[in-house]
């Protein structure tokens, strides 16, 4: 990029209303930069529109050499058939009590443990921080699935609260850190005034500390509600032995095999992929500011 | 809170506040033992025995290991992982860093974009992959209607179909997918720098490049390093978008760590190696570390020397 020293009139933009960022631009590199953007914006968004239009879109069409891209008649009738024949209704109510039970045993333990070691020194507490991170840094990967299932078989639990614990081992020490980095950043008057009232820890924790909590919790909720919709391995795992167990996401991968085969129709398997897409796809757009900081928190200063 | 005073009432009340404390830790030790320390310890010992699944586990001392070493398939993988990871770092994070900057100072309707960029990100990868298997087709694939019909190939590109061209989608594809968070990242830690520095540096009449290269780059440095430190930890650790997009192939071509250990546990061709699988596991997490390290040594030292 050349930079041209020409004064000329600043740009306005609504984004940010700081005049000296604001670059001396002359107009033709404003158009290719608008340019470039439009055409990544269209890579970013097409492949989801494509996907859409296929699943739409009569078999035949989609499979010949020239089918072209619109839809030749929209058929809606393959999202009833991956919605029943291909049971992506018990996959959907799956994915959202794995979820839903994710986020919620996430935000109690992960505020729990990280406000107790932000506000006490424990015995063994320094010992139990360093594991954690520790296991951070060795990570949960494809390799400890097998061990993982083995074990939650032998607890009794190849069930979907199985799986949503696996996910919850797997998210859960990012956030504890997270939390306690920002109950460590609170002011504690608040806290000493319930105390000198007489409640207790948990008293305190529960309805002083995780009220407070809440912009950091809704960081964790976030991250853990992406994390365990879109997670596509431990579900895999658990529904080996038992496809009742599939979430959407599995679902739609078994969909795939299948297609692979010649058994499923290519256009039922796209509208298996876009169930599973839409719902994240409209909460990213309806909380995008919330998502944005929560991968800004979480990785920069996780 | 600090005790000063020591009477036994208040010794009494602060065993049991920490007791409860002890308490309030168990909700998130009890998953942790069971579904992290556990199967970490397990997959060590198993990386020992020699199992099938089914029958006694025997032990195997350094076997597993020792197979693992002579085994050309593992260590391609191994290669092919580094050649993915290597290829989408070296298209991201300029890509990443040039478009951040460029929203950093300033473009109309930059919010609007710097969305649709990250949106991708939102979305499962295994789920990412499905769909890219059909835009890429070769028959009637979308993008191949669109390169052929533009004029722009005359004969569809075969892209999952040689190792080659498959391990170039799966970067592709990579870089669709996680462009937008480097970007959000890499923005977000451009939005700390005092702004009296680009001022004089404007002032002073430093241009684009120079500003990006000289005030930007180094205040960005430590933001960098993490966001490359994911990008590589992230890339070794691949699996879902492998596995639905291309699942190894052809015929091994794409196969990277986790997706060719996967198989040994639970898609064997006869029965599976648990033990074995256990070695390769406990060799791709000790690969990942070193890399790791090594890329934290590298771009510390090459700080210092500047």
């Amino acid at each position: 990029m050349s930079t041209p020293t020409v004064t000329g009139p600043a740009t306005r933009t609504a984004a940010r209303p700081v005049p000296s960022r604001r670059p001396r631009r002359t107009r033709p590199l404003t158009v290719l930069l608008h340019a470039v953007l439009i055409a990544a914006a269209l890579i970013m968004l097409s492949p989801l529109v494509f996907g859409l239009f296929a699943s739409v879109s009569p078999l035949d069409q989609i499979l010949s050499r020239n089918g072209g891209l619109l839809p030749r008649v929209w058929e809606w009738g393959t999202y009833v058939q991956a919605w029943t024949t291909a049971s992506f209704s018990r996959y959907f109510v799956n994915s959202v009590i794995v979820t839903a039970l994710v986020v919620l045993l996430d935000t109690l333990a992960s505020s729990m443990t990280g406000y107790v070691l932000a506000r006490r020194r424990l015995r063994g507490q320094r010992l139990l921080e360093g594991v954690y991170v520790g296991t951070l840094f060795v990570g949960l990967t494809t390799a400890t699935l097998y061990p993982q299932y083995v074990i939650a078989e032998a607890l009794g639990l190849a069930n979907l609260l199985g799986i949503a614990l696996v996910q919850l081992a797997g998210i859960m020490l990012v956030h504890i850190f997270l939390i306690k980095a920002f109950v460590l950043g609170l002011g504690t008057e608040m806290e000493d005034a319930a105390r000198v009232d007489g409640c207790g820890l948990f008293g305190t924790y529960w309805r002083i500390a995780f009220p407070m909590m809440r912009p950091i919790l809704a960081t964790t909720v976030i991250l853990g509600f992406q994390a365990s919709w879109n997670n596509y391995q431990v579900p895999l795992v658990f529904s080996l032995a038992a496809p009742d167990l599939r979430t959407l996401v599995v679902g739609v991968s078994a969909l795939q095999y299948d297609a692979a085969e010649g058994m499923t129709p290519y256009n039922t398997v796209l509208a298996g992929a876009n169930m599973a897409l839409v719902p994240i796809v409209v909460i990213f757009i309806v909380l995008q500011r919330h998502f944005v900081r929560g991968w800004t928190d979480g990785s920069v200063k996780g | 809170m600090p005790a000063v005073v020591r009477s036994p009432r208040r010794a009494q009340w602060h065993r049991r506040e920490d007791g409860v404390g002890r308490l309030m830790l168990l909700p998130s030790l009890l998953p942790y033992l069971a579904f992290a320390l556990l199967p970490i310890g397990w997959l060590f010992w198993f990386s020992f025995q020699r199992w099938n699944g089914f029958t006694a586990p025997r032990f195997a001392g350094v076997a597993n290991y020792e197979r693992m070493i002579g085994d050309e398939q593992w260590w391609l993988a191994v290669l092919n992982t580094v050649k993915f990871g290597a290829g989408r770092l070296i298209i991201e994070i300029p890509l990443a860093l040039v478009l951040a900057y460029v929203f950093f100072r300033g473009v109309r309707a930059g919010t609007v974009y710097r969305t649709i960029l990250f949106l991708p990100h939102v979305l499962s990868p295994a789920i990412i992959g499905i769909i890219f298997v059909f835009l890429l087709r070769e028959t009637g694939g979308p993008i191949n209607q669109l390169l052929v019909g533009s004029g722009l190939v005359e004969a569809p590109i075969r892209f999952l179909g040689e190792a080659g061209s498959a391990l170039a989608s799966l970067v592709g594809v990579g870089v669709w997918a996680h462009l937008g968070i480097n970007l959000l990242l890499f923005f977000a830690g451009m939005m700390t720098i005092p702004n009296e520095l680009l001022e004089s540096a404007s002032l002073e009449g430093a241009g684009h490049w120079s500003t990006l290269r000289h005030i930007v780059l180094p205040m960005l440095a430590p933001v960098t390093r993490v966001v490359i430190l994911i990008s590589i930890i992230g890339t070794l650790r691949s699996f879902d978008l492998v596995k639905t997009l291309t699942d190894g192939g052809p015929a091994g071509g794409t196969e990277v760590m986790f997706t060719y250990l996967y198989r040994f546990f639970f898609e064997p061709e006869s029965v599976p190696q648990i033990g074995y699988a256990a070695a390769l596991g406990v060799t791709a997490s000790v690969i990942v570390g070193i890399i790791s390290v090594a890329y934290l040594r590298i771009s510390r030292s090459g700080r210092t020397a500047r």
